[in-house]
């Protein structure tokens, strides 16, 4: 549909002394589903509403099939956006809601018609377009407002956390059929969430953002496995990597107060080439990577870690301990057979094969 | 249940007689006297539906009512057009804004028998110098006929209560959600097209509450006309309010003029109710 690149766009608003995103750089596929992830405020809705048109572009071009667009009006910019709180037109109807955008572009009726009856079809609004918004539930609202942005046939959709509102099943399920949509438009998507599960299911590539800059641009595999800095690696994954400040000597890292554990060889190569035998590092555990069952722990003899379990939760099929070794708390996700009351003292082994370094000042992942 | 009952009439009774005696009670003796000969201390006989009767064949009365209607239209659109605009003015992100808000309201903060006598000397003279310093001749002799009479009422009301509507506006159009302006935006409509298909939709709530108060307002208003023009010349600018005033005290026909301020509610109520009923059915939920 259209290939869109952003070449170190920046925003600063007026009277600001710190940019609110910085140096953003993008090379957006044909029909590709991009997903702009990061904690509140980290400039992710700006650079998505700077892409629309709704906010000016300080520095950098926005360009869409090599045509510079900073200047060029929302409206003729040929995009289509789906917000937050649904934003649909409270006086019309789901019809009129969806259809409004096409009578403002002078669109013969029946031509309105056949699109808007399409995309009722295909969202399964075809019984609701009498209705006015206030009829509808959250679910149905928040599909209006993707019907609102299918008939135009844009060349690029923007998504600003449009599923935040609704409860967590819905939000599954609606997550699934923007999927779906995606599948079927074969249109480019960007779709801006906070929330990394979202992110990591829907996307072909994933922008993490931090305070205005961008972390790491990758799959979502990428961003799980080889996360390019410590932020990366805490954001993405439920529940967050555990992280303990460490030093690495003689083939283990130990923080003198309950972890000290091997490295595999060659883990340990890469750690030495770079010169951190002896140095301070951050180790990160991901919490399905420590293990209670009796066959890691004899698999893994040497990494093992006495642990207090502080509070578990039994989630079915896995249960979350929530734990203490020295002063450093953790979480392991363990099979729910391995389920260990609050209070007992359990040995772990970490999977150190799968864990991952960072540099203790840079934060930068050692690989 | 007992004692909730005890201190819910408790609680209502001091209004409610406040209520009696100052509203309902001289409603009704009102109305009785209405069909008497009353003279301000007392009556002799019952006349039926003699003074309303001489009401509608009172040509004072009908010319008041005449003009009260034409100043009733003309101020409801300029107070509800020129309060929407300043709303939509000072709405806007700019420096000083806030400073316009106030200069826009201040004029309201001013009793309305003083700004006609402060207009009655802008129109009397300012108007005047200037007229003949740029011979302009319509800019002379305002307040000395009908036609200049009534502008210069509908002038002084729109310039004082049009801060006031504008704030009533500003509520409204600060509650509409940017999104939503911002997803007509990118759905391609102008700025204009946005005012018409969606902001003005939206604030439907305030376009109610602006034309009951423009509205009830212009039918009652008498301090203006008493200070700009005190009716004159020969009347020709006696609203509704002070032809009934003048009845019963400069006439002394206190029944008759009963009678007038009978007919003159029924016509403001209806027309309020009325107006209220037939917006409140295009506002929508936001």
């Amino acid at each position: 549909m259209a290939e869109i690149k952003l070449e170190h766009i920046y925003k600063r608003y007026p009277g600001n002394d710190a940019d609110s995103v910085t140096d953003f750089n993008l090379d957006i596929k044909d029909n590709e589903f991009i997903v702009f992830v990061g904690p509140s405020g980290c400039g992710k809705s700006t650079t998505l509403r700077m892409i629309a048109g709704l906010e000016d572009i300080t520095k950098g071009d926005l360009k869409m099939d090599g045509e510079v667009m900073n200047d060029v009006h929302p409206k003729d910019r040929n995009i289509a956006m789906v917000f937050q709180n649904y934003a649909l037109y409270p006086q019309m109807t789901v019809f009129d809601n969806m259809a409004f955008g096409l009578k403002i572009r002078k669109m013969p009726k029946d031509e309105i018609k056949k699109r808007v009856d399409n995309a009722a079809d295909i969202l399964g609004l075809t019984d609701y377009l009498q209705r006015k918004p206030g009829a509808l539930s959250g679910g149905q609202r928040q599909r209006v407002a993707l019907g609102r942005a299918i008939v135009r046939d844009a060349k690029l959709f923007l998504l600003d956390e449009p599923l935040s509102n609704l409860d967590a099943k819905l939000r599954v399920q609606m997550r699934t059929q923007i999927a779906q949509l995606h599948q079927r438009l074969k249109t480019n998507m960007i779709y801006v969430t906070h929330d990394q599960v979202e992110a990591m299911t829907m996307a072909d590539r994933i922008v993490i953002m931090n305070d205005g800059k961008v972390q790491q641009v990758g799959t979502p595999d990428d961003l799980y496995n080889k996360p390019a800095n410590k932020f990366v690696a805490g954001f993405m994954g439920s529940p967050s990597m555990n992280f303990f400040d460490a030093k690495l000597e003689n083939g283990r890292v130990s923080n003198g107060k309950g972890l000290d554990v091997a490295i595999p060889e060659g883990r340990l190569k890469v750690l030495r080439d770079k010169g951190y035998e002896g140095k301070k590092l951050t180790v990160g555990v991901r919490p399905e990577d420590i293990h209670t069952e009796q066959v890691a722990l004899e698999a893994m003899s040497d990494a093992l870690v006495d642990a207090k379990v502080e509070v578990s939760e039994f989630l079915g099929t896995d249960s979350m301990l929530y734990s203490r070794t020295g002063d450093t708390e953790f979480v392991a996700q363990v099979n729910a057979r391995d389920y260990h009351k609050p209070g007992e003292e359990v040995k772990m082994a970490f999977e150190m094969s799968k864990a991952h370094f960072f540099d203790d000042d840079t934060q930068v992942t050692i690989e | 249940m007992k004692n909730r009952s005890l201190s819910f009439w408790l609680f209502l009774t001091p209004t409610l007689v406040a209520l009696a005696l100052v509203v309902f009670i001289p409603a009704i003796m009102g109305v009785f006297y209405s069909f008497t000969n009353w003279d301000g201390l007392g009556y002799t006989e019952m006349l039926g539906f003699k003074n309303y009767i001489t009401l509608f064949h009172n040509s004072g009365f009908i010319a008041a009512l005449w003009f009260t209607i034409k100043f009733v239209i003309v101020t409801v659109i300029l107070l509800n057009v020129i309060g929407l605009a300043l709303a939509l003015l000072v709405t806007q992100k700019f420096k000083g804004n806030n400073l316009l808000r106030t200069v826009f309201f201040m004029p309201n903060l001013i009793g309305g028998l003083i700004l006609g006598f402060i207009w009655q000397f802008i129109f009397t003279q300012a108007f005047d110098a200037l007229g003949k310093a740029f011979h302009m001749a319509w800019l002379t002799g305002w307040l000395t006929d009908a036609k200049t009479g009534f502008w210069g009422l509908v002038i002084v009301t729109v310039w004082q209560m049009s801060g006031y509507i504008m704030i009533i506006y500003i509520a409204y159009l600060q509650n509409i959600p940017s999104e939503v302006i911002e997803a007509a935006e990118m759905d391609g409509a102008s700025p204009w097209q946005r005012f018409v298909h969606i902001t003005f939709p939206m604030i439907a709530p305030a376009f109610t509450v602006c034309m009951f108060l423009t509205l009830s307002n212009g039918f009652k208003i008498y301090d203006q006309n008493l200070s700009l023009t005190n009716g004159g010349p020969y009347k020709s600018t006696e609203m509704l309010a002070m032809n009934i005033v003048n009845t019963a005290y400069s006439e002394n026909n206190f029944a008759l003029a009963e009678a007038k301020a009978l007919i003159f509610f029924l016509i403001v109520a209806a027309i309020s109710l009325l107006q209220v009923y037939y917006n409140r059915k295009r506002e929508v939920d936001l």
